[in-house]
């Protein structure tokens, strides 16, 4: 299907794009790959697209001893792969990066826009045709939830492979509307709600990550689980990073792929918090995991199944952490 | 009622002041083209439908079979998902810019005699992911083979005779 | 078959230059002059009536051009008739049992999500597009059914003027079954269920339809029976034959899915209706919902053995799933109901086959038709017969393997088999005894390793009129030679393999000759590409032209050497009175000479080959359906990973009885190709849909395996020379996915000891077997 109708303008600055978001209520375009589907199958309708393309300094990798790693939202999701910065402050990151859909999507699909993905679902990302042969969802229009039956919430599940990670480590985001800036810890962009799974005004601009000093260069692992390594989007994914002060350790872990958001598994953390970690505990943890969590299901998987892939993701994301050896 | 009429009236105004068309140069196959289009043109229609370069296929409803591999820049990336108007300045490679003065690409050839080709129909976009491929890693091994053309599905070959022609075509001189 | 060479020697295709360079055009490639871009308003029911279409406001909107909807077919005849023919040619229109149920539109009922209600032609897409939201159509919904068990009770909402939805339905009994059982040493009893599958071609299907100022429509489309499809566009569109023209791009793939659709007729129709040329291309979301992948199916199978292995009896009750219409289920169904029947030697058979209309995607024709479906059936329940007994699999199917000059349960006349050799290679080869006994390295995931065998046709007769091919040879005036076959070109690779047996027989090379496109105003006619019936029937007719053509060509060589034509030979070029090579012409001088000498005349060479086939007896179904049957073994060895419950497949060892390969590279293109969408088959495909809605209709989430799905494969090609095939060729590219999926299955079962019996063998079903597994064993 051809994209429906829009204009199309590059502003040569930030504040510039905002003040046209505003204005318009038109939307940003990352690298495409998310809004552009979305807009085929007539799921998004903006009026005005806007560029980043002649902004400079949105694309970029940094690291600064005592501040941390920064990247630019506009980068490229090939470059956070394969950055050896990256691999050195933060592997988990670029380890989730380079597993994103495919080498073609990576080279133009952004960290930015991977972020502020559109939660998924089968009941509702489908084609004019598919919403109108039956019942619509409640992000369609409807009523309820289909996925979780009865519900006046939506349940469409998260699906970025670069969120958990960042959450797990802590990371920063900037939010720039004009002349303004805010910085959010990444979690708190994140609200839950599966037709509004991102907590951005209209006119925000998300510009820079940055994952803090105190989240670099710690053993950190990211597991996802999909049918193929390539195309598909997480069904389960875990991030695990391993912070250690004087001679205490714990543990952040957050899944992905079971909830309208990236989830922190706060009572497997619990478990492992102050704790020598061997596999009884990571075992243990990982089945608080499976427990604290309820796994939305889809036509595709049952919720038994996503709990059982997560408990055997986070047990082995724990272990890896603890070993030291790259997931 | 009155507050989001006057809302749409202005975005109304700010849009009339945006120009309708985009008209950007760019270089295709070596070519540089000046094109105007309207904004919702993708990279695959303006090759397949404004420029008649029927080489890039299209086998998805969008960026899931890699049948649309293009390189811009060099990299490969899917043309269905890259707005035209993205491409100020880009340099665009297609399938049929790889043949020079009627010879054929090192992967051309090895794809012909290798037997990497059924229907033809992946067989463009595999071939510009796997150009991508030697021009940065001349020596890959299976494994990197596989990683770098994992987007392209094939639905005729069962991709092991093409990764033979890639093998093939980084070993010729 | 001594001295061949240029037969069974590897050649890159004939039409891969075009296809490297990106200059290889395909359907959705076509553009004329004035073309415009029709598209399809689909039915958003299950199952509805359409009460009327008012197409009134579309109509107005600037820059349509036409609208067809099923009143705009009044004239034509409704259904697509049945197109076979007795023995004197006359036309038999029970011949083939196919159920011709699908009107160019659906005509007062939509039967599925999907069927097609209207189409318009507009200047380009956006307007098109526009103008289908503006049709109105009015439906009155009628309660849909999509369980097949519960479609083909009494009672339940009938899809079509039928007192039931079983649209076609099989009977068989040989032997005694009863007996049989009474005789068995185990018995096992079992219900496999198979999925829908799509063909998945990496190119929609697309039409381009022009009509010229004589009211003549010409057709640019991929198709693999194009003159079958010009009788039905002829008699669709009240047009006659003559009117109607095909020509035949390249194809984008087509597994069976690329036979007549209701793409065709409709393009046709919008170009007659607009006047203008109309492009009509699918998109991937109408390829899935709407185009006719393989059948859904639910087999109960039973089956004894006795103490030594023999097959006793064998019971089957099948229920295949025909979606909203009947098309060539009823061929499909007695795929399922009787090929394997030939595999091994059964004698006692009692089968029972159902096939029942419901409201979801009608199936159709795909790489092995109804075969792999019950293959995976046969090959999972041979394996627990296997265990049942404490015999080896490879021992099991050994024991009861088809051997050649048997003549099955069914009449097949076995006149080449090598499925011992395959089955024993394959074992050989994969280390099966070894990996049977210890599969699993120490502290490594669970791994197993099993094997399927099949059985396949080349060319399946249903009547019994004309089921053979033609072809013509011509010589050019600059020694180049055009091979015109009415075979079609998918993909698979059939234009070179012609070309090879043409420039074996006029001893040229194959670069000599030129294969055109398919044209149905002068390409021979053919029935088409399926069944595999293409090498084997098509090779021969074009050996024969080719023969035929050197025949001619030896006249005037004979004139030109003063020797006698029937002592003549043709080697690399020339052409000299055998043994005397020294004496030689060349063979563009002698074609020189047939085209410029006074009294000359270019040369024709024709050939045609029916093969010498019998149709099953309508009552009894007793008949030798094929020329030859094609065998096959695959082994393949698994790991499975205990928390996911994630296969990964190792490797594939696959031995096919191929009869001849006249080009090896190609023939191993097949079977890789095949594994691959076996495997594909076996472990992830699955349109996903149970309220009639396919919740996958896209490459996101149907998922074909990619270049990190696939292992190492072993590939062994085994010659058995069939005495009737183009020099012992027979069929080679549906075998090749019939036993993938049940090799799997059995590779999985060996690993961890659960038996899945549904496809696809999914991580979701795995882990929930093994969980029941471990549930079972502690209750214990």
């Amino acid at each position: 299907m051809p994209l429906p109708a829009f204009q199309y303008f590059e502003p040569k600055s930030v504040k510039e794009a905002s003040r046209l978001l505003r204005k318009t209520g038109g939307k940003v375009l990352g690298g495409g790959s998310d809004l552009l589907t979305l807009m085929r199958m007539r799921l998004e309708k903006p009026a005005l697209l806007i560029g980043l393309g002649a902004i400079p300094g949105l694309s970029f990798i940094g690291y600064r001893k005592g501040r941390g790693l920064s990247v630019g939202a506009f980068t490229s999701l090939a470059a956070v792969g394969s950055s050896p910065e990256v691999k050195r402050q933060c592997p988990m990151l670029a380890q989730a990066a380079e597993k994103i859909a495919s080498p073609q999507m990576r080279n133009a699909a952004t960290l930015g826009g991977n972020i502020l993905l559109d939660t998924k679902c089968p009941y509702y990302n489908q084609s004019p045709l598919w919403l109108e042969s039956g019942e619509r969802c409640l992000k369609a229009g409807g009523d309820r939830c289909l996925a979780v039956k009865g519900q006046d919430a939506c349940y469409a599940v998260w699906s970025s492979d670069t969120a958990p990670p960042l959450v797990a480590l802590d990371a920063r985001v900037k939010l720039v509307r004009g002349e303004k800036a805010r910085w959010l810890p990444i979690e708190r962009l994140y609200t839950g709600l599966g037709d509004k799974p991102c907590k951005i005004a209209a006119d925000e601009i998300l510009t820079e990550v940055l994952v803090p000093e105190d989240s670099c260069r710690l053993r950190s692992t990211y597991l996802r689980y999909s049918q193929r390594e390539v195309i598909d989007f997480p069904v389960v994914s875990v991030a695990a990073a391993r912070y250690r002060q004087k001679n205490s350790t714990h543990f952040r872990l957050v899944a992905g792929g079971v909830d309208p958001a990236p989830k922190r598994l706060l009572q497997a953390e619990a478990l492992l918090r102050g704790r020598p970690i061997d596999k009884a505990i990571a075992e243990k943890a990982a089945a608080a995991a499976a427990r604290e969590v309820g796994p939305i299901k889809d036509v595709f998987y049952p919720s038994r199944f996503k709990r059982d892939v997560l408990r055997a993701l986070v047990e082995e994301a724990i272990v890896a952490c603890e070993s030291g050896k790259k997931g | 009622m009155r507050r989001p009429k006057r809302q749409a009236a202005r975005r109304r105004a700010v849009l009339e002041k945006i120009q309708p068309l985009q008209r950007i140069k760019l270089t295709i196959n070596g070519e540089e083209v000046d094109l105007t289009f309207k904004p919702a043109r993708t990279l695959l229609e303006l090759l397949r439908d404004d420029l008649d370069l029927t080489g890039t296929k299209e086998g998805c409803d969008g960026g899931e079979c890699g049948a649309c591999t293009v390189l811009i820049d060099d990299e490969p990336r899917l043309a269905c998902l890259t707005l035209a108007a993205t491409l100020r300045g880009k340099k665009i490679l297609t399938i049929e810019g790889l043949a020079k003065d009627g010879r054929l690409h090192p992967l051309q050839k090895a794809f012909l005699e290798k037997g990497a080709v059924q229907c033809g129909y992946c067989t463009p976009g595999v071939i510009l992911s796997a150009k991508a491929l030697l021009d940065s890693n001349p020596a890959p091994t299976e494994d990197d083979i596989k990683k770098a053309l994992a987007g392209n599905l094939c639905r005729c070959t069962g991709y092991r005779k093409i990764i033979s022609a890639v093998e093939e075509a980084a070993a010729a001189p | 078959m001594a001295d061949l060479r240029v037969v069974g020697h590897s050649h890159p295709r004939v039409d891969g230059l075009d296809k490297v360079t990106g200059s290889a055009r395909f359907s959705p490639d076509i553009k004329l002059p004035r073309m415009i871009v029709g598209k399809i308003l689909r039915s958003p029911h299950a199952h509805a009536k359409v009460l009327h279409i008012d197409t009134t406001r579309a109509a107005q909107l600037p820059g349509v051009k036409a609208i067809v909807t099923a009143a705009d077919t009044r004239d034509v005849k409704r259904r697509s008739p049945t197109y076979q023919f007795d023995d004197q040619g006359e036309r038999a229109a029970d011949a083939t049992p196919m159920v011709m149920d699908q009107t160019v539109f659906c005509e007062g009922v939509a039967r599925f999500v999907g069927d097609e209600v209207a189409a318009v032609a507009a200047i380009d897409e956006e307007t098109a597009l526009e103008a289908l939201s503006l049709i109105k159509v009015d439906y009155d919904l009628l309660p849909p059914v999509f369980d097949p068990l519960k479609a083909m009770e009494p009672g339940a909402p009938l899809l079509h003027e039928a007192e039931l939805n079983i649209a076609y339905k099989f009977v068989i009994r040989r032997g005694d079954v009863e007996e049989g059982f009474a005789q068995a040493h185990v018995i096992h009893e079992e219900t496999y269920t198979t999925q829908l599958q799509h063909q998945a071609y990496l190119g929609p299907t697309a039409c381009v339809a022009d009509v010229d100022g004589a009211g003549r429509i010409s057709l640019w489309t991929e198709l693999q029976s194009p003159f079958r499809a010009r009788r039905l566009l002829s008699d669709m569109l009240g047009l006659p034959a003559s009117k109607v023209r095909i020509f035949q791009t390249h194809v984008g793939g087509g597994f069976g899915g690329k036979h007549f659709k209701r793409v065709q007729p409709i393009c046709a129709l919008l170009a007659l209706k607009a006047r203008r040329p109309v492009r009509l291309c699918l998109t991937r979301e109408e390829e899935f919902i709407a185009s006719p992948p393989r059948h859904a199916t639910h087999i109960r199978l039973k089956m004894g053995a006795s103490r030594d292995g023999a097959l006793v009896a064998k019971e089957t009750r099948i229920v295949l799933n025909s979606g909203a219409y009947g098309e060539v289920g009823p061929i499909i169904l007695d795929t399922m109901t009787k090929r394997v029947d030939s595999l091994y030697r059964f004698t006692n058979i009692k089968t029972d086959s159902f096939l029942v209309y419901t409201n979801t995607v009608p199936g159709g024709a795909f790489r092995g038709f109804g075969n792999p479906p019950m293959d995976f059936a046969l090959e999972s329940h041979m394996d627990t017969l296997a265990e049942k007994l404490g015999m080896d699999p490879v021992e099991l199917r050994l024991k009861n393997a088809r051997r050649v000059g048997e003549v099955s349960a069914h009449g097949w006349e076995v006149k080449s088999c090598a499925l011992t050799e395959c089955i024993e290679k394959a074992a050989e080869a994969s280390g099966w005894k070894n990996k049977r006994a210890r599969p699993t390295p120490k502290g490594g995931k669970p791994r197993g390793i099993g094997i399927g065998c099949m059985i396949h046709v080349s060319g399946c007769r249903y009547y019994p009129g004309f089921y053979g091919s033609n072809a013509v040879v011509t010589i050019g005036d600059n020694g180049q030679v055009y091979l015109l076959s009415g075979e079609s070109e998918l993909g698979q690779g059939c234009k070179t393999v012609m070309a090879q047996i043409v420039a074996e027989e006029l001893g040229i090379h194959v670069a000599d000759i030129v294969v055109p496109d398919l044209d149905t105003d002068f390409s021979p006619a053919s029935l088409g590409a399926y069944a595999d019936r293409t090498t084997h029937i098509g090779g021969n007719a074009t050996r024969l032209a080719a023969i035929d053509a050197r025949q001619q060509l030896f006249e005037f060589a004979a004139e030109m050497l003063e020797a006698d034509p029937g002592d003549l030979v043709a080697e690399d070029g020339r052409i000299f009175p055998k043994g005397s090579p020294q004496q030689a012409v060349t063979f563009l001088e002698v074609a020189q000479r047939s085209w410029f000498r006074a009294g000359g005349k270019e040369i024709v060479g024709r050939g045609s080959w029916d093969p010498p086939s019998v149709p099953p007896d309508p009552e009894s179904q007793y008949g030798n359906v094929s020329s030859a049957y094609t065998f096959g073994a695959q082994v393949a060895e698994v790991e499975v990973d205990p928390k996911t419950g994630k296969v990964t497949i190792l490797n594939f060892t696959a031995a096919h009885d191929v009869g001849k390969a006249i080009n090896p590279m190609a023939v191993e293109g097949q079977l890789e190709g095949a594994l691959v969408q076996g495997a594909g088959y076996g472990l992830m495909e699955d349109m996903v849909g149970v309220d009639g809605r396919i919740y996958n209709p896209s490459f996101l989430n149907y998922r074909l395996p990619t270049m990190l799905d696939i292992s190492p494969m072993k590939i062994m090609m085994v010659e058995s020379n069939d005495p009737v095939g183009p020099y012992g060729a027979k069929g080679v590219a549906e075998p090749a996915l019939v036993a993938t999926a049940p090799a799997l299955a059995n590779a999985v079962y060996h690993a961890i000891g659960v038996r899945i019996t549904s496809l696809p063998v999914t991580p979701q079903k795995v882990l929930a077997a093994l969980r029941a597994k471990e549930a079972k064993r502690r209750s214990e």
